[in-house]
């Protein structure tokens, strides 16, 4: 019990300080967007897709990031765990080893950041760009207004 | 002498509905307004080939309701419904889309990384494709749509003429609407070339109601040739992926 509970910590630490990066590397100084501007009266989808949500943190890159490697993070904490989603409790789990693994390389895969840590190497699999950076592999990515990192197993 | 009473009680609920939904505190749909918005979707609709560049300012809010506007340039050469060409420059990114009816190829110049992905046959349905997919709004978006049967002019609950302007030199006939989230004003150019020449969007969910302004000015006999549309990657270029969008980051789980 002693164990899952400094389990939880430690990723629920990884949780914030990976928000906290991203926060950071967002720029700002500390001031967060709550909201943007509609650019377009039409919608490029097609279907009534309610739209409320649009103009908010969802659709906000920065806080967009933000959320996805929150929900990443709770994801693996939630599957690991077996609550949340009233699923399965993995009998050969080892919470501490996990943690500890998750610690080592700072961040999860999956996780998304700004920018990259310095000394990293470009590596082309299949066509597609990677960084390696020590053990931390990160997938670029590039949106219309951004460009991010996706931690990913060695490819 | 049952049914007489029902018929009457039905023809007079249904002008008292009317009635009510008649006198809304909205403002009302002018028709002249909706005609002069139609006549200009379709006249964009008819243009074979165009280029315009639009100066945007994106207001952003703050958590504490302070706003920071920022300028940038859209550069847009379209060949419609096929060809697309879109060159974004502002203070945080600049970006490349190419687009030939067959594939979509976003760059992002000062990285040097480039992102290519199969593409719908028309340029309407690659912004769907943007938004469903990537949830990437297509710069320009709305001198794509509007004309269009995905033109929502159902949303529309105000319109008005608000009178004759002049932009950047240009005389225009001014509008205004409301609809759903927004209210959003038109310059329209007058005489025979019916082009929008300024657009302001309104976003009225935030108390802040940060502002989308765009001012354009069109080029109707653009010179380009077809290498326009497509991109051949310099040297150089690394390809990366194209971010998707939220529900399918998830769904990648």
């Amino acid at each position: 019990m002693k164990n899952i509970f400094l389990a939880f910590l430690s990723v629920s630490l990884v949780v914030f300080i990976v928000a906290e990066v991203n926060a950071r590397g967002r720029g700002g100084g500390g001031h967060h967007e709550r909201s943007h501007a509609r650019s377009s009266v039409n919608y490029g989808h097609h279907g009534n897709r309610n739209h409320v949500d649009r103009n908010y943190g969802n659709r906000n890159h920065g806080n967009r990031n933000g959320n996805v490697n929150i929900n990443r993070n709770v994801n693996v904490d939630v599957n690991n765990r077996g609550y949340g989603h009233g699923c399965c409790y993995h009998d050969n789990y080892h919470p501490l080893a996990i943690a500890a693994a998750v610690t080592a390389t700072a961040l999860v895969v999956g996780s998304i950041v700004n920018s990259l840590p310095p000394s990293c190497q470009t590596v082309i699999v299949s066509g597609f760009a990677y960084q390696q950076c020590g053990s931390t592999w990160y997938q670029p990515q590039i949106s219309g207004s951004s460009t991010t990192y996706i931690v990913v197993n060695a490819p | 002498m049952n049914k007489i009473p029902k018929i009457v009680v039905a023809v007079l609920a249904t002008l008292f509905v009317t009635n009510t939904f008649a006198q809304p505190s909205e403002p009302a749909v002018d028709p002249a307004t909706m005609v002069a918005l139609e006549k200009m979707g379709a006249y964009l609709r008819s243009l074979e080939a165009f280029r315009v560049k639009i100066i945007t300012t994106n207001d952003t809010v703050l958590e504490d309701g302070q706003k920071i506007q920022y300028e940038g340039n859209v550069d847009i050469l379209a060949k419609p419904p096929n060809d697309l060409r879109i060159h974004t420059v502002n203070d945080r990114h600049e970006r490349l889309f190419f687009f030939d009816g067959k594939t979509f190829t976003l760059w992002g110049q000062r990285m040097d990384y480039y992102a290519t992905v199969d593409a719908p046959d028309t340029i309407g349905k690659l912004a769907g494709m943007l938004d469903d997919k990537y949830g990437m709004d297509l710069p320009g978006l709305d001198l794509f749509r509007w004309g269009t049967p995905e033109m929502d002019t159902k949303a529309i609950t105000g319109a008005m003429d608000v009178g004759s302007a002049v932009i950047q030199g240009t005389t225009c006939q001014h509008y205004i609407f409301r609809q759903d989230d927004i209210d959003w004003q038109v310059w329209i150019q007058k005489g025979d070339y019916p082009l929008p020449r300024k657009v302001v969007i309104t976003t009225r969910t935030d108390d802040a109601r940060p502002q989308h302004t765009a001012q354009y000015q069109w080029d109707l006999a653009p010179s380009f040739n077809d290498a326009a549309f497509t991109f051949n990657p310099p040297k150089g270029a690394l390809r990366v992926v194209l971010e998707d969008n939220l529900s399918s980051d998830d769904a990648n789980e």
